[in-house]
């Protein structure tokens, strides 16, 4: 699809990548593409011949990536195409006639979204779309982390956003739980990989989040007890709420695919536990069972 | 041994001083990989990527053959985003510092007003709204910046305006090599004690300094500093490119 | 003062369109009132004290210091300037970068030959500003407020010969004559950028949304260095064309020599 737009591969910071629209004649209709800014992307307006235009530029020196995708609000967004599109049509009275084709149903809009990725460790990576990188992969609203639980209170427990994933994963696939390239079920083993020192590579701390006891499950949300789902030290995997204030993301793990992947037993100082069910977790050494609120594997 | 220092816990009469094997490290791994660009007034070594606990990094050592002779040096490393402390924030906080190296040339407030002044230069390249909640930290290292001979034509050679375009590269490759988002490839260019940034091919401005020289200077040097903008932008893209397609294959 | 996302993005357009609408009402060109009292300290030479009308005020005070300048290095200057705006750390960066632009206008533009007392003495002048309260970046309130200080300086007068480089002896002076001190001092504009338009003077609520804003110093009736660009904000902040740095000089150039007769008939 690159090449039929003359998508760059490469691109570097400023590079003018496609301008927002493009019309094509496809079997006697008319497809209008817009292209959508993804990672890396940055909708700007362009001075043009003395008029604005809205184009696409690149933000990082790395790769471009191109697909389709389906916008969720065809509402808003089909609304605002036709506007401009007509707008910018009205201007020249040749295409009056243009108009009214537009204006009928056999127009088709494709939503293409680019991106572009800057470190790419193998050909893997681009297609997995899973970016390694967390410096353009801040936690936001939706978006799934792995965090390490740094302290419990009745009322809550404190995590450290030790890993964001890249795409926020719809509740019926459980896959790319691990925000790594590696889908293995039951978790898998890709999270291991993270430690707290190749977040950021330097002193400072990491992003913090809290989990409040309302948000641990769906259900009988307000007889949770704290230490019957999160030890401190337990990797847990929790979808972002809000942005939460300075120094915390409000996460929640009210999801059967969210709660903890790793936990180590007798507080840190046995083995890796596994879950049995939703809520119970085994050691397979002592065959201990202590209580987690699980994420479901897959 | 009859005098004792109470103040200090001693170790056994019998201890040895503690010595340090000798490092032993790669050569392979020290030796910078520099890409030395030249035109015929500037010649400029280029290099990235080589500090190793932080996000980005940049060397930038040019040496001024044609006008002033003037031979500047400077590190640059990008830290962050990270998580800042206080208030929310919906956009990272940018800070820019500068540092003095082993020749104690300028002021800390200079150096302050400088960084203050490549604070505000970036803020309107970097796309900061990206990264909510976060701050990006930027410090610049003065490592060398003297005249290699006196020059009388040279001007203003021995302020601090003469060294800004080097940081305004420096910065930039810092950026990209960091993978933080900036909407253009910023540089600037000096002119009689007129230093202009730009972005967008040169037809915005993004931060304007001038420290001494007259007013109808001003409009005449833009077309100068925008000429050195190019050149830059073309080394630093030049660079980048190369760099990339190293990796690839 | 916080503005949301509406309120700024109204203002924006307002400010950005053409032609413009300025929140308060003014001209691009226009000042809001000031109000200055001078000499007002008694214990120092000159001194004044401005208030702007959103509030914002500061006071200036010049205090003189005989020194003997055959000592000073090339780079010392005659004129040294403090600041301290109040609520803001001495090492923030706008403190930091308005006291080192102080520095750098004054000691270039006051001559040396205004403060020279005999062939080996000079005055040196101290000049204090403290920011009581500041809505708004107060670098042109400042520069007024020293404008006026140092028009209402007076200096003693000096009483011993002037040639004093064969006979030790230090200066002597009158018990009441003062002699004013005449000097030409500087003012520094702040000019914004938004859009397509420049605007003189702005009001905190302007200054939130400029997309860059440039400090113009005028010195003896021309635009002179140093001249900065300056961001106001974190969210507006935007690349400029070549042709608003022209006309923001233009506005000021319309403008300052205005403001400076202002300034002078203030007594």
């Amino acid at each position: 699809m690159d090449k039929e737009f003359n998508i760059p591969k490469l691109t570097y910071p400023g590079q003018l990548i496609c301008p927002q629209f493009d019309v094509r004649e496809e079997n006697n209709n008319q497809v209008i593409y817009n292209f959508v800014a993804g990672p890396g992307t940055k909708l700007l307006e362009y001075n043009y011949q003395g008029s604005l235009v809205p184009a696409l530029i690149s933000t990082l020196i790395g790769y471009t990536k191109v697909e389709e995708v389906t916008i969720d609000k065809p509402d808003s967004e089909g609304k605002e195409i036709s506007n401009s599109s007509t707008a910018s049509r009205a201007t020249t009275p040749l295409n009056q006639s243009t108009i009214s084709t537009l204006e009928s149903d056999d127009r088709i809009i494709k939503n293409i979204r680019v991106s572009v990725f800057h470190k790419l460790r193998s050909k893997a990576d681009f297609n997995e779309n899973v970016d390694y990188d967390f410096t353009n992969n801040l936690p936001k609203e939706g978006s799934i982390v792995l965090g390490k639980v740094t302290r419990i209170t009745l009322q809550r427990a404190n995590l450290e956003i030790l890993a964001v994933e890249n795409n926020p994963v719809p509740i019926d696939s459980g896959i790319g739980s691990n925000g790594s390239g590696v889908i293995a079920s039951g978790g898998g083993s890709g999270s291991a990989m993270y430690s707290v020192a190749q977040i950021s590579s330097d002193y400072s701390e990491p992003f913090r989040g809290i989990l409040r006891s309302q948000d641990v499950r769906a259900t009988e949300r307000d007889s949770v007890k704290m230490v019957d789902c999160y030890k401190p030290g337990d990797i847990v995997r929790a979808q972002v709420l809000s942005l939460g204030d300075g120094t915390n993301y409000y996460v929640t793990t009210a999801r059967n695919d969210l709660g903890v992947v790793f936990a180590k037993a007798a507080n840190g100082a046995g083995g890796l536990m596994y879950a049995i069910d939703w809520q119970h977790m085994v050691s397979l050494s002592t065959g201990n069972i202590e209580k987690r609120k699980c994420a479901k594997p897959f | 041994m009859n005098v004792q220092d109470r103040r200090r816990l001693l170790g056994p009469a019998n201890a040895k001083p503690l010595t340090f094997n000798t490092l032993t490290t790669s050569n392979e791994s020290d030796e910078l990989k520099k890409t030395v660009l030249k035109n015929e007034a500037l010649e400029v070594a280029l290099h990235t990527g080589f500090v190793s606990n932080s996000n980005g990094s940049s060397l930038v050592e040019v040496k001024d053959v044609a006008n002033s002779h003037h031979e500047t040096s400077l590190i640059t490393s990008v830290y962050g985003p990270r998580a800042i402390r206080g208030s929310f924030t919906s956009q990272a906080s940018l800070n820019i510092q500068l540092k003095n190296g082993s020749l104690e040339k300028y002021s800390s407030s200079q150096l302050k007003e400088v960084g203050n002044f490549l604070t505000n230069i970036f803020k309107s390249v970097i796309n900061l709204p990206r990264y909510a909640k976060s701050g990006i930290d930027i410090f610049i290292y003065l490592i060398y910046d003297k005249e290699i001979q006196s020059n009388e034509k040279s001007d203003s050679t021995n302020s601090i305006t003469s060294i800004l375009p080097h940081c305004i590269t420096g910065i930039t490759l810092a950026l990209v090599d960091a993978g933080i988002e900036i909407i253009d490839m910023a540089a600037g260019g000096i002119y009689k004690g007129n230093v202009f940034a730009f972005i967008k091919s040169g037809e915005e401005i993004i931060g304007f300094w001038k420290d001494e020289g007259n007013r109808e200077d001003i409009m005449n040097s833009i077309d100068n500093c925008k000429k050195q903008y190019d050149e830059y932008k073309n080394m630093m893209l030049t660079y980048l490119v190369d760099k990339e397609n190293c990796k690839a294959n | 003062m916080s503005l949301s996302v509406t309120e700024k993005s109204y203002l924006y357009n307002s400010l950005s369109s053409s032609p413009s609408v300025r929140p308060d009402g003014r001209l691009d060109y226009q000042f809001r009132a000031i109000e200055i009292t001078t000499d007002f300290l008694t214990s120092s030479n000159g001194s004044s004290r401005i208030i702007a009308s959103d509030g914002s005020e500061c006071i200036v005070s010049i205090k003189s210091k005989v020194i003997d300048h055959t000592v000073l290095q090339p780079d010392d200057s005659l004129v040294e300037v403090t600041l301290d705006i109040s609520g803001q750390r001495d090492d923030s960066p706008m403190v930091e970068s308005i006291s080192s632009l102080l520095r750098e206008v004054y000691s270039k533009t006051i001559d040396k030959k205004s403060l020279t007392l005999t062939t080996k003495y000079s005055f040196k002048l101290y000049i204090d500003v403290l920011v009581i309260s500041t809505y708004s970046n107060p670098i042109s309130l400042i520069s007024m407020a020293i404008f006026s200080a140092l028009n209402s300086t007076y200096l003693p007068k000096l009483v011993s010969s002037f040639d004093d480089i064969e006979v030790e002896e230090l200066p002597t002076f009158h018990d009441y004559d003062m002699i004013k001190f005449d000097v030409n001092p500087p003012l520094i504009f702040l000019v914004i950028i938004v859009g397509n338009n420049v605007f003189i003077d702005p009001a905190l609520n302007e200054s939130e949304i400029a997309n860059n804003s440039l400090i113009i110093t005028w010195n003896d009736n021309k635009i002179s260095p140093p001249i900065r660009s300056l961001a106001l904000n974190d969210t507006y902040c935007e690349g400029f064309k070549p042709q608003l740095l022209q006309r923001s000089m233009e506005l000021v150039e319309k403008c300052a020599n205005g403001i400076t007769a202002m300034l002078q008939d203030d007594k």
